[in-house]
């Protein structure tokens, strides 16, 4: 809470000048979410800025730097050193890692899975949080496979608790229970999935790359198929490798929310606005094949079960 | 090669035997380079086979082994025991904690042969993966292991990477985190090696009488011209023995042998031959000069012959002239005689005939007296007037009769005559043979009718030949005189005519003293005779062939000494 007045007297200092706005954006490469968060980006700047009326900055200039081109990632420093850009908007980790040393520029982050806490310390960054809820990670796995009692859970000690936490909470009012189970080293993440056998519907996969090191991810799914438990996921990425359900968070419009944010900035708008906040867009993806496969024989085999 | 010499055999069996010996050696060669080749690839496959298979128990057990589950890691297992000859497979982490160990259906005997136990190689396959981590193949007696480690992934990506697609370029890190094994007995690449073993063996046999039998067949066949001129030596009655090349080489070394003798000999004889040659140019040259000299006194000789020659002819000419002349005078010796007898005849009836006359005269003068009475005859009446009359009428009718029978035989004559009065024509005119024939005979018989009797057998309707009348009386006249003077004492001539096919033929036969074959080569010659010298000029039968060639005829002559001669004249109708 330190930072917003800060973020205020530097907005003062920047609306009066007269030269236009300029907006640096680094991208941390040339990835598709990426892509599509800078194309969100841009429409949500763009079209706030148009919205701002008198008031709003002159013509705005977007200038865009990919880590990943030749020369960048050595010259970034001083090209943005000499160019004093208004705000920088970093996408993915390794952009906000180098825009970090900027302690006198705003710096709106996306696309970053897990800041560090000592990045969320920092008073001129801001950015969006690429968590979602649980509430509606585990709706969307109830209203893919309906007859989802139990879910299983595995995490890192202490990791993840909050959102188990939040998730037992709305387990609760949905009659849903939550299975967790913390491990601490990655190997053991068989044995407990075969321990769970019997006694969860469906696991929920969380984004924990300590235990969800490659041949972890492989077992689950072969888990999940061998036992017919569907798995939800945080990323379409493993919907190809067999979950059935993933709710993930939208690059469009993570960017569209960052656009609207940086407009914030440059024309100066409340501090309660420039808070870290989670994403408000996500989506719902469903593995159809993987619903064929494995709930349509766990629906199956229900009665079965409850014998 | 020595034991192509191998002198007890022939030709061919030491060519076969040793094709065959060799093909055997090649056979025998190729057939242990393609099993040695074939071994080595089957054990190089077998353990490349294995080595794979270490490698794909080892990604299979990867989950297995990371989570050291073992129910996923007999679940891996049990894919790879299924194997033929797998005698055992372990699992181990790490730290050579043995997490898994499965024994395939044949490690029973392999365990009761006491077989080193798998485990004893964990040293030596740990000292082998912190170098590389390739599959490692491990062999023993009767068994042999293969190793492949068991690799996870690290993740080593950026945490983009945990929640989104692509973009990622470093590499992908493994990370050792356990090890298989898997034990194999040796049987199967033995059972492999014992096949090929097998079957190359039968083919290589077939293949090798196959090429006995063929090789046979073309040794036959190569060899058979040997075989010819064995034959033709055996032929030749020398003696063969079963070492055949041996023998013709013998026979060969001999045949050069007398070859360069009979060389040498031949160049001998060249030497001489020249040496003899330039003794006979000499001779030659000496005797060219001399010729020169003959030459000389041959060309003057001609010249004294041809002269001589002139004279010969006029010679010739001169008896030519005096043959005819004699045979004139024979003629006219036969005439005389011929003409002689009628005329005795005559002469002998002209006493009597006088006689008679007389009588008549007295008579009629004593028939005068008797009417004038006066009777002066002084010769005695003979006869009664009455019978004298008759009796002398009778007389002189009968030597009128011999008078005149006389008369007839001379006019008779004196016609034959007439026929050779006509010698010397030389018109062509028809001749009758059989009567030309008797005339000659005619004039000629009367000499030694008394001596020789002279036959005739005339064909009677022989036709007339066209001819010198004269000339071919001359003929017979010849023929004939020489038929008599061949017949030394008493003897028959006979004359034959006849006629076929447009031919007359004449033919006189005598059964005189024959012609020697010598001479009756020479008879037609002119002036050959065997009578002695004065006598006969040897010109009759010359002459006589010159006619009868005249009138496109022949004389033909068969005789045998001692028997008798037959001239055939033979005329053309
Ligand atoms: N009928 C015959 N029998 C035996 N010898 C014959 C007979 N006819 C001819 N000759 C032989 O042929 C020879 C030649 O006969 P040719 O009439 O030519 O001559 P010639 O009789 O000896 O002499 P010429 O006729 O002049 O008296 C005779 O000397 C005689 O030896
Ligand atoms: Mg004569």
């Amino acid at each position: 809470m330190k930072r917003i007045p800060v973020i205020i007297i530097l907005i003062l200092l920047v609306v009066p000048s007269v030269r236009a706005a300029e907006v640096a954006v680094l991208v941390s490469g040339r990835l598709n979410a990426y892509e599509e968060a800078y194309n969100g980006f841009k429409e949500g700047f763009v079209g706030t800025t148009s919205l701002a009326g008198p008031k709003a900055v002159m013509s705005n200039s977007i200038k865009e730097f990919y880590l990943t081109d030749p020369g960048v990632a050595n010259d970034i420093d001083q090209m943005f050193f000499d160019a004093r850009p208004d705000v920088i908007v970093a996408i993915g980790a390794k952009a906000l890692d180098r825009v970090r040393s900027f302690k006198d520029i705003p710096v709106i982050y996306l696309l970053v899975p897990n800041p560090g806490s000592e990045i969320l310390e920092e008073e001129n960054i801001t950015g969006v949080e690429m968590d979602i809820s649980a509430a509606r990670q585990l709706g969307a796995l109830t209203r893919t496979v309906p007859g989802v009692k139990r879910v299983g859970v595995v995490c890192s000690p202490g990791r993840s608790r909050e959102l188990i936490n939040k998730a037992r909470t709305y387990g609760w009012s949905e009659g849903l229970v939550i299975v967790a189970r913390e491990i601490s080293k990655s190997r053991d993440f068989g044995a407990v999935l075969a321990d769970m056998k019997n006694k969860v519907d469906a696991i929920w996969m969380v984004p924990d790359r300590r235990i969800y090191v490659p041949q972890n991810v492989e077992l689950l799914f072969l888990f999940s198929l061998e036992n017919q438990i569907p798995v939800l996921t945080f990323s379409e990425k493993y919907l190809n490798t067999g979950a059935v359900v993933s709710v993930s968070i939208a690059p469009y419009g993570m960017g569209q929310e960052a656009g609207q944010r940086a407009a914030g900035i440059l024309t100066g708008v409340s501090s309660e606005e420039l808070k870290v906040r989670p994403v408000d867009s996500s989506r719902v993806t469903v593995n159809h094949r993987a619903v064929r496969k494995i709930v349509a024989a766990a629906v199956h085999r229900a009665p079965l079960g409850e014998k | 090669m020595k034991f192509l010499n191998f002198k007890p055999l022939s030709f061919n069996a030491r060519i076969f035997l040793c094709l065959v010996v060799m093909m055997s050696l090649f056979t025998a060669s190729l057939y242990y380079v393609f099993i040695q080749d074939q071994k080595k690839m089957l054990v190089e496959k077998h353990i490349a086979q294995g080595k794979m298979m270490a490698s794909l128990l080892a990604d299979n057990a990867r989950l297995g082994v990371f989570s050291e589950d073992e129910d996923r890691l007999k679940y891996s297992v049990s894919a790879v025991l299924d194997q033929d000859d797998v005698l055992e497979v372990l699992v181990f982490n790490m730290d050579w904690k043995l997490l898994n160990r499965d024994y395939g259906p044949s490690q029973v005997t392999a365990v009761s042969s006491g077989a080193k136990p798998i485990a004893a190689y964990t040293e030596t396959v740990a000292a082998m993966f912190s170098q590389s981590w390739q599959p490692v193949y491990l062999a023993d007696r009767d068994r042999c292991s293969f190793w492949a480690p068991v690799l996870a992934r690290i993740d080593n990506r950026s945490e983009e990477d945990f929640y989104f697609n692509g973009g990622s370029v470093e590499p992908v890190l493994e990370n050792l985190i356990g090890y298989v094994g898997i034990s194999v007995s040796k049987d199967g690449v033995d059972r492999g090696i014992e096949t090929i073993l097998v079957r190359s063996a039968e083919v290589a046999m077939i293949l090798l009488f196959g090429g006995i039998v063929i090789t046979f067949f073309l040794v036959r066949e190569a060899t058979r011209p040997l075989d010819r001129l064995m034959h033709n030596v055996k032929a030749h009655g020398i003696n063969v023995c079963r070492d055949d090349l041996g023998m013709l080489e013998d026979r060969y070394s001999q045949m050069v042998e007398t070859i360069a003798e009979s060389f040498e000999t031949i160049n001998d004889l060249k030497l001489g031959l020249e040496e003899k040659v330039e003794e006979r140019t000499r001779d030659l040259m000496v005797a060219y000069d001399e010729l020169g000299v003959r030459e000389q006194n041959v060309r003057t000789a001609n010249e004294k012959l041809s002269k001589t020659l002139a004279e010969l002819q006029q010679t010739q000419a001169h008896l030519v002239h005096s043959e005819k002349m004699a045979a004139v005078g024979r003629m006219v010796a036969g005439v005389a005689h011929e003409v002689n007898n009628p005329i005795n005849f005559i002469t002998s009836a002209m006493p009597g005939l006088r006689n008679n006359l007389d009588d008549i005269v007295a008579i009629l003068r004593r028939h005068e007296s008797e009417e004038n009475g006066s009777f002066k005859e002084n010769r005695p009446i003979l006869v009664a007037p009455e019978n004298d009359s008759k009796k002398i009428v009778k007389e002189i009718k009968t030597l009128l009769g011999f008078i005149e029978e006389g008369a007839r035989r001379v006019s008779g004559i004196v016609t034959d005559l007439s026929a050779f009065s006509r010698v010397d024509e030389s018109a062509f005119t028809e001749v009758d043979i059989n009567e030309g024939l008797d005339r000659t005979i005619a004039i000629l018989a009367y000499e030694w009718a008394h001596r020789i009797e002279i036959k005739k057998e005339y064909e009677g309707g022989l036709p007339h030949v066209s001819g010198i009348p004269g000339q071919l009386f001359q003929v017979f006249t010849n023929i004939l005189v020489n038929a008599i003077y061949a017949i030394p004492d008493q003897g028959i001539i006979t004359v034959r005519t006849w006629h076929d096919k447009g031919w007359a033929h004449i033919a006189f036969r005598d059964n005189g003293e024959g012609i020697p074959e010598d001479v009756r080569k020479k008879i037609f010659d002119p002036f050959f005779t065997t009578k002695p010298p004065g006598k006969g000029t040897g010109l009759g039968l010359g002459i006589s062939y010159g006619i009868i060639k005249g009138h496109n005829g022949e004389i033909i002559v068969t005789s045998e000494v001692g028997k008798g001669t037959e001239f055939e004249v033979i005329l053309p109708v």
